[in-house]
């Protein structure tokens, strides 16, 4: 009995992890996206430099969120978003406008597919 | 590498603890669902182990979840015999009175030279002298013998045999072992004067010392 206690305890745990680690995955990913759209925003009407610095604060942002997603994502998705934020970041320091707005859609996409992905649905089930 | 090392070692012990926690069945008696989960156990560990990619978490929430499920699975089987004979099965009689059953054998798919390798293993080598040979549930061989193939035991000759009961290990390299010489209604003081009594033997130099309730003792020097 002791061990089927436990076990549920580990089962328990490891649920609410999974709920946690879910809903963690879109609290945190849906303000990178919004901050994304804004700087997308900016370079849309030809304003490159608040573009550089909301990417720049978005850059941030990233990194201090990427250290529990890489607990709970894999690592490798983790490290191909963080090759296109520093992509978006150069080319807008470049002045490369257009460019920049390919690379930040694909930035923007990206982290939508990351909760699509984690979403509980029959179509990520199977 | 240092990751590598260290996902290794965390899941190592993981995957020890599950094991534990499913109980002493799944190391010697495979059931079918517990072989099941005991293969894919295994596996899910060795993933993170070797994939850096993947989150360590990714390859705890499997074998919680599949040593969750094995708990719950066996629960029922234990409460209720209709599930039981569904997830384990049947045991099959194979052999009846000293007859093979072919029809079982076929559906089993197990040949002749198979059963007549187990019984040979069992030191039966008559398939005449078996009354009963039975498939268990999981995969082992049974049997029961006729009388006359039945070794001569004392109860049939009504020969009052002594009873023996279980060694148990008192001092082991050394080390005495308190909690056996409780059960044994015995103390380290009494260990101890015996040594000394017999030999004058020092507790340090005793590699290995057994001791029954009959108070039958084994004793062998790290010297011998």
């Amino acid at each position: 009995m002791n061990r089927i206690l436990l076990s549920s305890i580990c089962f328990v745990s490891v649920l609410l992890i999974c709920i946690f680690g879910t809903k963690h995955v879109e609290t945190s990913t849906l303000p990178l996206i919004d901050q994304a759209k804004t700087s997308l925003f900016y370079a849309q009407n030809d304003d490159m430099q608040s573009a550089i610095l909301s990417m720049e604060a978005l850059i941030l942002d990233w990194e201090e969120t990427s250290n529990i997603l890489g607990v709970l994502l894999r690592h490798n998705e983790i490290d191909d978003l963080d090759q296109i934020f520093i992509l978006c970041l150069e080319y807008a320091k470049n002045g490369n406008q257009e460019s920049f707005q390919v690379e930040t859609s694909s930035l923007i996409h990206r982290l939508e597919h990351l909760i699509e992905k984690e979403k509980f649905s029959i179509k990520n089930i199977f | 590498m240092m990751i590598s090392l260290s996902r290794t070692i965390i899941l190592y012990l993981f995957v020890i603890f599950s094991i534990r926690l499913m109980g002493k069945r799944q190391i010697g008696e495979l059931q079918p669902s517990e072989l099941v989960v005991t293969i894919l156990v295994s596996e899910l560990a060795t993933l993170p182990m070797q994939d850096f990619d993947l989150p360590i978490l990714l390859g705890i929430i499997p074998i919680v979840t599949l040593v969750f499920f094995e708990h719950i699975v066996s629960f029922i089987c234990m409460k209720n015999v209709k599930i039981r004979r569904f997830i384990n099965g049947n045991p099959c009689i194979i052999i009846k009175d000293g007859k093979l059953d072919i029809k079982t054998l076929t559906s089993l798919r197990i040949s002749v030279d198979e059963v007549l390798e187990e019984l040979r293993v069992n030191n039966v080598t008559e398939i005449e002298d078996v009354k009963y040979a039975i498939i268990e549930t999981n995969g082992q061989l049974s049997y029961i013998l006729y009388p006359h193939a039945r070794n001569v035991t004392s109860g049939m000759l009504n020969i009052n045999s002594p009873d023996s009961s279980l060694p148990l290990v008192v001092v082991n390299d050394g080390y005495i072992l308190e909690h056996n010489l409780s059960d044994l209604k015995k103390n380290r003081e009494w260990l101890l004067n015996y040594l000394y009594e017999n030999g004058r033997i020092d507790i340090k130099s005793v590699f290995l010392m057994t001791l029954d309730s009959s108070n039958n003792i084994f004793i062998q020097q790290r010297n011998e």
